[in-house]
């Protein structure tokens, strides 16, 4: 066969080939570590809740940064991608471009939205002043 | 894992067919291309969830006003319950992680018990998240009253005492379409189980239909963590 590039072989393990000991320290590292990201997380959340400092705007960033340490940690260990190939990574990360574009567009959209008090369509509602959002 | 032998070859030879330019298997690859379109559907409410917000911004509650309600205790304490259905994800993660390394060494008794341990946690978080609906759909003692007099408690799929409309909806939609998805992922680790259990797997040599069944479990997390940031905590 000419073409060799990378050719794809599962790696069989026989009925009496011997079972390798477990090498899971890394598992149990990622989760002590998700825990903890968590844990800031909601601290701030809760703290932040009782005790108001003005710093919304700098949490709401806080959380969504944190958010995505723990989506990058659950993807590239638990997930295992950090094992695949640059290619197939990129591949994946064109979701990442889209996603991007069409958040900050949306979210621009619906704080346009409020700005020009447009009213949505308000079938089965009860309060028809829309004051109570009802 | 792999075996692989790489040459330098050109483009044409290695896309043109019968190679494996990602070097990856099929199964597992078509697996990652569906999570991807499963990542963009989720986007897609979550990303609407946030520009009904900013459009609702004054109707909009806050969720800590809302989300707590902790089983057997009286009183309110926001963010203690959902951080447990966090936890409890989390840790059903790390059991289905596990379960993937002992398929990888041929450890078919390990395999078992991790991914007993993962559905179980899967059906934990189930349970948890059908109390947080009860306690969401039944609501406060002294509701919301409307301009006409009357009272409305809780929420349902027409009214909310909480805020604007789209609160209640959202809610639903979005946590109900993830709780669907944990659903249907624990029923394949259910069948993943009796699988491994009758030695399908050591027979064929390889474990990667836990891996991939594993993908879509950590998917299931993912989505999670995503909808706790966006619900509860921004």
């Amino acid at each position: 066969m000419a073409m060799e590039y990378d050719y794809y072989e599962q790696h069989i393990h026989h009925p009496n080939d011997p079972i390798a000991p477990a090498k899971t320290r890394w598992i149990w590292n990622i989760f002590w570590l998700l825990l903890a990201v968590t844990t800031v997380e909601v601290s701030l959340a809760f703290a932040n809740y009782y005790q108001h400092f003005g710093i919304d705007q700098i949490l709401k960033v806080v959380y969504i940064v944190l958010t995505l340490v723990k989506a990058g940690f659950i993807i590239f260990w638990y997930m295992h991608l950090k094992d695949e190939k640059k290619s197939f990574k990129l591949t994946l990360g064109c979701l990442v471009v889209v996603l991007t574009y069409f958040i900050i567009l949306m979210l621009n959209e619906g704080y346009h939205q409020n700005i020009v008090h447009y009213d949505f369509p308000v079938f089965m509602q009860r309060d028809p002043s829309g004051l109570t959002g009802h | 894992m792999a075996h692989s032998t790489t040459e330098h070859v050109s483009a044409k030879q290695a896309w043109g067919g019968a190679a494996a330019p990602y070097n990856i298997s099929w199964g597992k690859m078509m697996m990652w291309f569906f999570l991807v379109s499963d990542a963009l559907t989720f986007s897609a409410l979550l990303i609407y969830y946030g520009a009904t917000r900013n459009a609702n911004a004054q109707h909009w509650p806050d969720p800590d006003g809302v989300f707590n309600h902790f089983p057997g205790v009286e009183g309110h304490i926001p963010l203690i319950f959902v951080s447990l259905m966090t936890f409890i994800l989390i840790m059903s993660s790390v059991t289905m992680v596990l379960a993937v390394d002992a398929g990888h060494r041929g450890d078919k008794k390990k395999v078992v018990i991790w991914l007993i341990l993962t559905i179980i946690g899967g059906f934990m978080f189930l349970g948890s998240q059908a109390y947080e609906w009860t306690q969401f759909i039944t609501g406060t003692v002294h509701g919301f009253q409307l301009p006409d007099g009357s009272h409305i408690h809780g929420a349902s799929m027409i009214e909310n005492e909480y805020g604007a409309k789209a609160f209640a909806n959202l809610f639903f939609l979005i946590t109900g379409f993830h709780g669907t998805h944990v659903f249907s992922g624990v029923i394949l680790n259910i069948i993943t189980l009796i699988m491994v259990i009758k030695g399908v797997f050591a027979r064929r040599g390889h474990y990667e239909w836990v891996e991939k069944v594993g993908l879509y479990w950590h998917f299931v997390d993912l989505v999670w963590v995503f909808v706790f940031t966006f619900f509860y905590l921004i």
